[in-house]
């Protein structure tokens, strides 16, 4: 609270950052399509995916087959698990469910292990809360062992130094919580964005505002503005907040330079909106976004992984979270309508387990599935020398906990559960831990080699320690798990 | 001794409170706007003409939270980097909207002290300050400082100006003086 601020560091503030703002606008410009400078950059991408109400991972990748052994705990027939050649996984198949109308079935997760299994690894682990809010942010912290940060910030520290919006958070809940490190650069602390579709309306002080004056007028008052305001910048020169506002004030020019908004808008409104032009970089990037995810006005998850892989294509961001919320939404199928989107979306487990799951589940790989497909297709920041997106980038599903095995209509919550990586920086195509048949629990994994080890339970820690190790980020205390990365 | 060393450190406590300043998080910012410019609080500000800008779209970044579709039960500590520019526009477009409402109007609520279809050049000094201090005791509840009045009639001389419409004018001064600082943090 005692960051003092007086005008001479403001003024000097100011000049540097607008020289800054400049020199970006150039930069931009040069690169016809990025906002960053050129080179071959190490920044690596996470992507949080939030399944929200705890997702079973023995209800997706890692399915128990029914026997004799088992009777007393949920599994699957053989006729309810697809089990592809070659892969390292088995999959549930679509479980009809209705809930007064249908719910979606018609992306198989099959079809995601087809498409991207040489990526993906499941991770047994065990958590320590079953209460949602403690859960998710323990899923994202690694229960406190690097000063609280998440992982999220954690990525953005390090690989968002030069980024303009390092850390993007579409999470609810207590995925959507800052962490509680103190000396947490501030390029890494999360920008909460609350709609992903409306989201580029934040990143210009008047575009797409009717009836607005002429940009130099707006300047004009802008300027008599600041001169207002420098008495009660003076009078109040100890406070925090204000500094931070006038800081991030002083930023706006270099934000506005970039044209955010016209780059990440793809929500299309004719009305409003110029039309997009095919040919240019911007537009066929906004046009392909569209037809990918043809459902972003509606779905509020296509609409977050629309804005994650534009986001990423233009090297703004180093770590974005997003997820599914708890509201119920529909579809319309020809005349008949069906459930997108379960209320509580994994937590209706309560209810249906195997229903709440399998839709679940299935709605989170069909997203995935797109996005991770678009970052595979794009090359970062539209140089081919960066390579694709993909290349660089890691798929965490955080899930707040798994569910009880026992019970059979609805579930309760459970500690033991594992969770779903893709990423080219892991050897995938493998179950690191495995699950024991007779009571469904999953046990846990040497992290220095990978193989299974049943005397083992893995911690939330451990999570975050591989995740950052696959980021390439160090901090005090992390576990080592040389075990899982991928030898190029 | 112990209760003396007590009310010391509780009343240096209070000291270093009152050091800081409250942030206006988006529902209060949103009662002083519609009271400052006499519109109600669907009539501020809407994005792309149909969503409403402080209770989504600019929620966050203007601070607050959305304890049922987000779960979200805290408003964010600290301003992000996004609230300079969601205060802006949302002060913007309800500085736009309220000069529509008054230019077409026979009886102006706020911008009354001159006619808004005028070019900038007819109008006199004395109804330009009158609005100045007008907009203040609406936005920050004081007169201006001599100093502050001045530099808002100087915006009238301002070559950007010209020899706009009154409106447009009218804007420019609505914005500078509610998206000041003071407006936002008290």
């Amino acid at each position: 609270m005692s960051k003092k601020l007086d005008r001479r560091h403001l003024l000097e503030t100011a000049a540097w950052l607008s020289f800054w703002g400049a020199y970006q606008a150039k930069a931009s410009a040069a690169a016809g399509s990025s906002v960053s400078t050129r080179g071959v950059r190490p920044e690596k991408l996470l992507i949080a995916v939030t399944a929200n109400g705890g997702a079973s991972i023995v209800d997706s990748l890692l399915p128990v087959l029914g026997s004799d052994n088992n009777r007393s705990i949920r599994s699957y027939t053989a006729a309810e698990i697809d089990i592809e050649a070659g892969s390292a996984f088995a999959c549930v198949r679509p479980v009809p469910y209705e809930l007064g109308v249908p719910v979606d079935t018609n992306y198989e997760m099959r079809t995601f292990l087809r498409k991207h299994g040489r990526d993906a690894a499941v991770i047994t682990h065990t958590g320590t809360s079953v209460n949602h809010l403690i859960a998710a942010q323990r899923s994202l912290n690694g229960n406190g062992i690097n000063r609280g940060r998440t992982l999220m910030e954690a990525a953005a520290a390090a690989h968002g130094q030069s980024m303009l919006l390092a850390n993007i958070n579409m999470g609810m809940g207590g995925y959507g919580l800052p962490g509680t490190d103190p000396e947490l650069p501030r390029v890494a602390r999360a920008e909460a964005v609350a709609d992903a579709l409306l989201f580029p309306l934040a990143l210009h002080r008047e575009q797409r505002i009717e009836g607005r004056a002429d940009d130099k007028i707006l300047s004009a008052a802008r300027k008599v503005r600041a001169e207002l305001d420098s008495t009660f910048l003076s009078k109040h020169n100890e406070s925090a907040l204000l500094a931070d506002f006038v800081r991030y004030q002083q930023n706006i020019p270099k934000l506005e330079a970039a044209e955010l908004l016209e780059a990440l808008m793809f929500f299309d409104q004719a009305r409003l909106a110029p039309p997009l032009n095919a040919h240019s970089s911007r537009g066929s990037l906004l046009l392909k976004v569209r037809t990918v995810f043809p459902a972003y006005a509606t779905d509020p998850l296509e609409a977050q992984a629309a804005l994650a892989f534009l986001l990423f294509r233009y090297g703004l961001t180093a770590a974005v979270t997003l997820g599914l919320d708890d509201l119920v939404r529909f579809t319309e199928v020809g005349e008949q309508k069906e459930i997108l989107h379960l209320p509580l979306a994994f937590d209706w487990s309560h209810n249906n387990h195997q229903g709440a799951q399998n839709s679940m589940w299935r709605r989170l790989f069909s997203t995935l599935d797109r996005l991770i497909q678009l970052l595979k297709e794009e090359d970062y920041l539209g140089r081919p020398e960066e390579g694709k997106i993909w290349d660089r980038s890691l798929v965490y599903i955080a899930t707040e906990f798994g569910r009880d095995r026992e019970t059979r209509i609805g579930s309760g919550h459970h500690l033991n559960n594992g969770s779903v990586l893709i990423s080219p920086r892991i050897e995938g195509n493998r179950i690191y831990g495995g699950v024991d048949t007779s009571t469904g629990l999953t046990y846990g994994f040497n992290p220095l080699t990978g193989d299974p080890d049943r005397g083992r339970e893995m911690e939330e820690a451990d999570v975050y320690s591989l995740l950052l190790q696959a980021l390439g980020v160090n901090f005090d205390g992390q576990r080592d798990f040389a075990g899982l990365m991928r030898r190029v | 001794m112990r209760i003396l060393f007590f009310l010391l450190g509780f009343s240096l406590s209070i000291q270093a409170a009152a050091a800081e300043l409250i942030w206006k998080r988006s529902q209060i910012l949103e009662r002083d706007l519609s009271r400052a410019l006499e519109l109600a609080a669907d009539e501020l500000c809407l994005e792309l003409g149909q969503y409403s800008c402080l209770k989504d779209v600019h929620l966050y970044a203007l601070g607050d939270h959305d304890p049922f579709a987000r779960v979200q039960y805290r408003s964010l500590p600290e301003p992000s980097q996004l609230t300079a520019i969601a205060f802006e526009r949302v002060v913007l477009n309800a500085c736009i909207n309220r000069i529509a409402r008054d230019g077409e109007g026979a009886a102006p609520t706020v911008f009354r002290f001159y006619p808004l279809q005028q070019k900038l050049s007819q109008l006199n000094r004395p109804a330009i300050a009158q609005q100045i201090r007008d907009l203040y005791q609406r936005f920050l509840v004081r007169d201006p400082l001599p100093a502050e009045e001045a530099a808002l009639l100087g915006l009238a001389n301002d070559p950007a100006l010209g020899d706009e419409k009154a409106s447009m004018f009218s804007q420019a001064l609505c914005l500078a003086v509610g998206s000041q600082l003071e407006f936002l943090f008290f």
